[in-house]
Parts: C-alpha cells; structure tokens; sequence
C-alpha cells in the first residue's frame, strides 16, 4: 500500500469538503468566492499529485502532471485575486490584465505546446520526472510574484486592522504561507534542478493551509462555523443512510433506509435553512448594531460641534445683550432725561424681552456646558430664602404684566441654609417662576419654602394656577426639548430646554426636582428638594444663641 | 448654731434665681427655644438649693422637714438634667432630630426614679455639725447615683458648650458659651462633692463652687460686650 497516496487522498477529501462549504457558505462582499476557487484548484493539485504518483502510463501520466501545473498558477491567480478583496473594491481593476493574461497565456502553454511541461520521464519503474520546457522558469517566477504580492497585500491590510481581524488575517497568512512556501520549494524549484524526490510534499502540506483555515473558522468566526457545523452533519447522515440503502439487501430494510434518508434529507434541508436564516439574522443585527454605533458615534460627534458652536454664538451674543439692557433701563430710570409715555412702553418692551433673551442665552450656555462636560459649580453656603426672595421680586413685574399674582411663603423664620451655585440656583428659580409665568394665562404663582426635619432636607415649591400638565407628558418634562403637547399653542417662543437645565444643575448639586399635577387646567407644583447645611445652620444658630441670650 | 450650707445654698440659689429671670427675658426677646431651657434649668437649680436651705430657716430642729427638702431638691436636680437636654441638643449639628433628649431624658427619669425610690424606702434624716454644714447621711447607692450622674452631666455640657463656642466667629458669643459650659461643669462638680462628702472640707468645698458658678452665669448678662470688641483704641 502507497501510504502517500492514502495521504493525499485524505488531504484530498478534506481539501475537497473544506472547498466545497466555504463556496456554500461564501458571503456575497469580499472575497470568499476566490478563497474558495484557489481551495478547489488545491484540491485538483492534490488529486493531480495523487494520479501522478498512481498512473504509471507515460501518455496518460502527461494529463495529471498539466493538471498539477495548470492548477497551480490558478491557486496563486485566485489567491491574488483573494488578497485583493482585504484592500479597496477597485484597486484589483488596475491589475486584472497584468494578472489574468499571462495566466492565461501560461495555462494555454501547458495544454497546448511543451513550451512549459515538456514531458514526463520514468527515472526507475516506480520514480518519474518532469522534464520542463523553456519558459518554465517564467511559470516558477510568476508564481512566486503572485504569492509575494498577495502578502504584501494582506500585510497592507494587516497594518490597519484591529486586534481581532489582525487574528484572522496572521491565521491566513501563516497557513497558507506555510502551504504556499512548501509547494514553491518542493513543486517549483526542487523539481527544475531535478530532484522529484519530495516532489509529493507540497500537496501533502497542504494540509496545513486545511488546519489554519479551520481553526480560524472556529476560534475566529472566519466563516459562518454554525452553518458549516449543521451542513457537515447534515451530509454525514445523508451519506451514511445512502450507503446503508444500497447496502440494504432484503426489500424490507432498503424500503426503510430509503424512507429514512428522505425523511433525512428533507430535516436536513430545513435544518441547513434554519440555521442559515439563524445566522443571517445574526449578521444583520451585528451589521446594525455597528451601523447604529458609527451613526452613534456621528451623532456624539455632532452634537458636540452644535454644543461649542452654541457655546460660542452664545457669548457672542451676552455682550450686545448686556449693552442692550443696561441702556434701557438707563432710558427707564432716566438716565437720558424725560420720555414720553409712548417711548417708555417701547423701551420697556426692549427691556423686558431683552431680559427674556438673557435667560434663554443663560439656558444655552449652560447646555453646551453640560454637554461639554465643563459645567463648574461654586459650591458655598448661601440661605436660599434670600435668593429666593429677591428672584421672586426680579419676577413680579413679568408676572404683574402677565396679569398674574406672584407670592413667597416661608413656614418658619429659620434661616435655610443649603450649600449652592448661587448663580446657577438663581437661573433655577428663574426658570422655574418664568415656566410659570408663561403657562398660567390667569390666576395666580406661589412660591413657598419649607424643611423636612425629619430627612434634614430643605423644599421650595412653585405652585401654579396653569394649564396643568397631563401624566403622560410628566416624565418627559425634563429631558431636552421635551415640552407638553399643546405647549406651542400657549407659548410659541419655548425651546423645552428650561427645565431641562433646572435638571441638570439640581442634579449637579446632588438634589431632586420634580412636577406633580393634577391634569390639564388643574396647574401645576414644581417641587426642588436640597440637602439642608446642617453645620452651617447650627453656626448660625450657636451664633445668634451665645450673641442674644 | 451655725447655718453654713444653708448661706451657701440660699446665695447660690438666689443668684441661679436671678439668672433665670434674666434667661426668662432673653426668652421673651428672642424667642429662643434653648433660651428658655437654659431659664428653667437655672429655675430648678435654685429650686433645688432652696428646697436644701428653707426648710433650715423654717424649723432647724426639724429634721424630718430637712430630709424630705433634700429629696424635693434631688427631684429639682433631676428636672435639672432633663431640661438641661435640650439645650445641649440644640448646640448639635442635627438639632432637629429629637432622638438625643428624648433618650437622655428616658435614663435620667430612669436614674432619678431609683434614687427617690431608695430614699424614700430608706428614709434617713440628715446630720448637722458645729460648723453648721449639713451632712445628708442618704443610701449609698442614692448618693453615688446622685454625685455619679451629676459630675458626668457636668463634664458632658461642657464638653457641648466647648464645640460650640470653637466653631463661633465672635468672641463675646465664645465667651458666654465657655462661662456656661464651665458653669455646667462647676453645678456638676458641686453635686458630686456635696451629694458622697462624709468629710467637712469636701463639703465645703462644693458650696463654695456652687456660688462661684452662679456668679459665672449672672456673669454672663453682667459683663459688657464692649470689653470684647476687637476694635482696641491705643494710646500715644
């Protein structure tokens, strides 16, 4: 028994299968289908060295040993072809003809004039040789071009990649690197200084290419190895079952080995379908989930640039702003001598959406702040009751115009000390009372300040006489841009970022906000909740004490 | 016959007294929950050195009337302590949670009721010696809870009175504080001596304490806030 030939008609099978479910399972991008056909022409170079070394015919012998050659310029055509699908879609058209013609015109040569394979030689009754034609070398060459530009290809691409395809990619490489060197060596240039002796080694080694490429389908997902998993189960039963039906020797039992294999055949399809849609599912969602993360990414990328380009527009605008208010509250108070009633409202509609454009200026700074992640709070300790109180009187006027009675309650006269960004706590209250202010068409605003003892916590609560806000409209009150649904029909200059803000600096202070309302034309309660002093209120307190008793 | 702890008592008692109604007027002014405390705890302290003297000047013969004074003034020393418990709470940073009077007052009631109860049961009358300075001649362990409870009272107010006068920014309001925590310390001190003494010296030496420490609390309203100005004119 010929045990290289066992070899290789082992290698063969294994070539053969390994070909034959990569081109099954070939995707329809990249280059899969040419990974495929080079596998297959390495399966014919096997077979080829198989019937070499079998067939002792000198004029059958010539057809294997063309075959041996003409499959090997087209695994290294292929694999050219193979590498070029790691690079750019259009780059193998530069190339197509420099690559194609002369594999072309080199397997036309081995078919049909002995310009490459001259002919074939018996050295012993079992030894043969090769006796090369003059262009041999040229076939030696371009080979080797084609295998050196196939590397050099997928290192370019090897540069650029990332950890896991870097994995897939040396998996190819050295496999097929290790196959590619040996069939060189063994097949190409020993045999052209006469030595035939290992001349079966190449296709042999081959199998490496096969061990590589497998345990890069299941260690790294090259192909689909579920699919490959279920088809080559699938194939083993049909082929056993067919084997057993023909071996069958009463009626009896090839009627139910025959019924068995088509009931076989038939689950396996719908085995091999399930797990194909199974596994396209899968691609999809994983084609998705990295769409939605680039498009992700995008979006991050953009909303930062809207945020420093708010961020810049808006300091822009704060300095004419300031300039715009201050001279007409000059006009206002005077300043510029007498004015004439008419003048005076005028002026004093300057005044009053000048104001309006400060907070809303206010509002935008501070999200593009947020959202740089450059929001810094001057945490000090502050009696809130004073902020609030002088807030509530910047307020009124808006609100008396508005036709609305705004008020401040305490419930004690304990100072309420909390530890705060005073100015960001006063665009809070602002917010908060011009929210007010804007849906509440007639009644009245009341602003009340109060302590939990019990949870040391200190509450102020704006309570309205509004529209109300319904309970589904509630938890998206304060997410960015979230506004009631018939808000734009009582105030069409709102952006939803007011209260937004109010939620990103209480929560930059460790508090809560929160709304409660009753539905719509039942107003509304905006509660802040923040974490009393209590070591500034007990100063305070031992203070006033030990200064008074 | 001499009438020594009886003096003491009355001076100190008095001055205790005056200072009361000066916190009683603090209260009224200002409104002040610990103000009043501070007015009731001077109120029972006085109370307490009253009920050990008057019954002397009533009948000094009487000594039954001298042992059931002394066990009213120990239920005034008692009501001392509780409503001492609030102001000390009230110098705390969580003033408002009312865990730490509550459960104070719960074992000082607890204490007081055991003493009362012993000395009742154990009904003794007092002992008065030339120098006419009183010696109670109670239960042991009446004595000791009495002496024992009261100097850590003491030591525990000052130890309140102390934190609190070190995070105020003026020094006049760190005055008073510390004159009342030494105060408190002081009333403590004097308990434990007088309350376990079997000798004159000790004795004696705690009705001396006791009217330095009403002397140090009417102090308080006393001494002008201007001497501690930091506005110091100097001469050329």
């Amino acid at each position: 028994m010929d045990f290289i030939n066992v070899i290789l008609a082992t290698v063969f099978s294994v070539n053969f299968v390994l070909a034959t479910l990569i081109f099954i399972n070939r995707k329809n991008s990249g280059g899969s289908i040419y990974f495929s056909l080079a596998a297959y022409c390495t399966t014919i170079w096997v077979l080829s060295m198989f019937f070499f070394r079998k067939i002792d015919s000198l004029e059958t012998l010539i057809i294997p040993t063309k075959l041996l050659y003409i499959s090997g310029i087209l695994i290294s055509t292929f694999f050219l072809r193979f590498s070029y699908s790691f690079l750019s879609k259009n780059s193998y058209r530069v190339f197509f003809i420099p690559i194609t013609v002369p594999t072309l015109l080199l397997i036309v040569s081995i078919i049909f004039s002995p310009l490459t394979i001259n002919s074939v030689n018996h050295i012993t009754s079992e030894e043969k040789n090769v006796v090369f034609g003059p262009i041999y070398p040229i076939y030696g060459l371009l080979m080797f071009v084609y295998f050196l530009w196939s590397y050099l290809n997928f290192y370019k691409r090897y540069k650029v990649e990332n950890r896991e395809n870097k994995y897939r990619l040396s998996f190819i490489i050295i496999g097929t690197g290790l196959s590619v060197f040996s069939g060189l060596i063994f097949d190409i240039v020993f045999p052209y200084f006469g030595n035939f002796d290992l001349y079966w080694l190449g296709p042999m080694l081959t199998i490496i290419f096969v061990t590589f490429t497998a345990y890069a389908i299941l260690r790294h997902k090259l192909f689909n190895v579920k699919v490959i998993a279920a088809e080559l189960l699938t194939f083993s039963l049909w082929i056993t079952i067919s084997i057993r039906a023909f071996l069958s020797k009463t009626p009896e039992d090839q009627l139910i080995n025959g019924g068995l294999l088509l009931i076989t055949v038939v689950l396996g399809i719908f085995l091999i379908k399930s797990v194909i849609k199974e596994v396209e599912s899968r691609e999809e969602i994983e084609r998705l989930a990295k769409d939605l993360s680039t498009a992700n990414a995008r979006l991050k990328e953009l909303d930062k640039l809207k945020s420093e380009f708010v961020s810049i527009a808006s300091h822009q605008l704060r300095s004419p702003l300031t300039a715009i208010k201050g001279y007409a509250s000059l006009i206002l108070d005077g300043s510029y001598g007498k004015i004439t009633y008419g003048v005076h409202e005028a002026i004093n509609k300057i005044f009053q959406s000048s104001m309006s454009l400060v907070v809303m200026v206010e509002d935008f700074l501070n999200i593009s702040r947020i959202e740089q992640g450059t929001m810094k709070y001057n945490m000090e300790t502050a009696d809130i009751e004073k902020l609030i109180k002088i807030v509530v009187e910047e307020q009124e006027a808006t609100a008396q115009r508005a036709g609305l009675k705004i008020s401040f309650s305490t419930d004690k006269k304990n100072p309420y000390f909390v530890s705060i960004d005073v100015n960001k706590i006063r665009q809070v209250i602002t917010n908060l009372i011009d929210n007010s202010v804007k849906y509440t068409p007639k009644g009245s605003i009341s602003v009340r300040l109060y302590k939990e003892p019990a949870r040391n916590k200190i509450i102020f609560s704006i309570s309205d006489t509004g529209v109300g806000i319904d309970k589904e409209t509630i938890p998206q009150l304060f997410s960015k841009f979230g506004r009631a649904k018939d808000a734009n029909k009582i105030n069409v200059a709102g952006a939803g970022l007011g209260l937004y803000v109010v939620k990103e600096i209480i929560n930059g202070h460790k508090g809560r906000v929160w709304v409660t309302s009753d539905g719509k034309g039942s107003g509304s309660q905006f509660f802040v909740e923040f974490d009393e002093n209590l070591e500034a209120a007990r100063i305070n307190r031992v203070n006033e004490f030990a200064k008074n008793v | 016959m001499e009438f020594t702890t009886t003096f003491f008592f009355m001076v100190g008692g008095t001055l205790c007294l005056i200072t009361s109604i000066f916190f009683f007027i603090s209260y009224f002014k200002t409104k002040q929950r610990a103000s009043l405390s501070l007015a009731f705890v001077s109120f029972w302290i006085a109370l307490h050195a009253y009920a050990f003297s008057i019954p002397t000047i009533i009948d000094p013969g009487n000594l039954d009337l001298l042992a059931i004074g002394y066990i009213v003034g120990i239920a005034a020393l008692f009501l001392v302590q509780i409503s001492g418990l609030e102001v000390q709470n009230f110098m705390t940073k969580h003033a408002t949670n009312m865990n730490f009077p509550t459960i104070g007052s719960l074992v000082i009631t607890l204490i007081a009721s055991i003493t009362l109860i012993i000395m009742s049961y154990d009904f003794r009358t007092p002992l008065i010696n030339d120098s006419g300075i009183i010696f109670w001649n109670v239960n042991k362990i009446a004595q000791w809870l009495i002496g024992l409870s009261s100097l850590t009272y003491g030591l525990f107010w000052n130890y309140v009175f102390y934190q609190a006068a070190t995070i105020v920014d003026d020094s006049y309001a760190r005055f008073r504080l510390m004159i009342i925590g030494i105060a408190g310390t002081s009333m403590g001190t004097t308990a434990f001596l007088v309350h376990t003494s079997s000798s004159e010296i000790q004795t004696l030496t705690g009705h001396i304490i006791f009217v330095i420490s009403g002397l140090m609390i009417l102090g308080i309203f006393i001494i002008p806030k201007k001497l501690f100005s930091t506005n110091k004119k100097t001469s050329v």
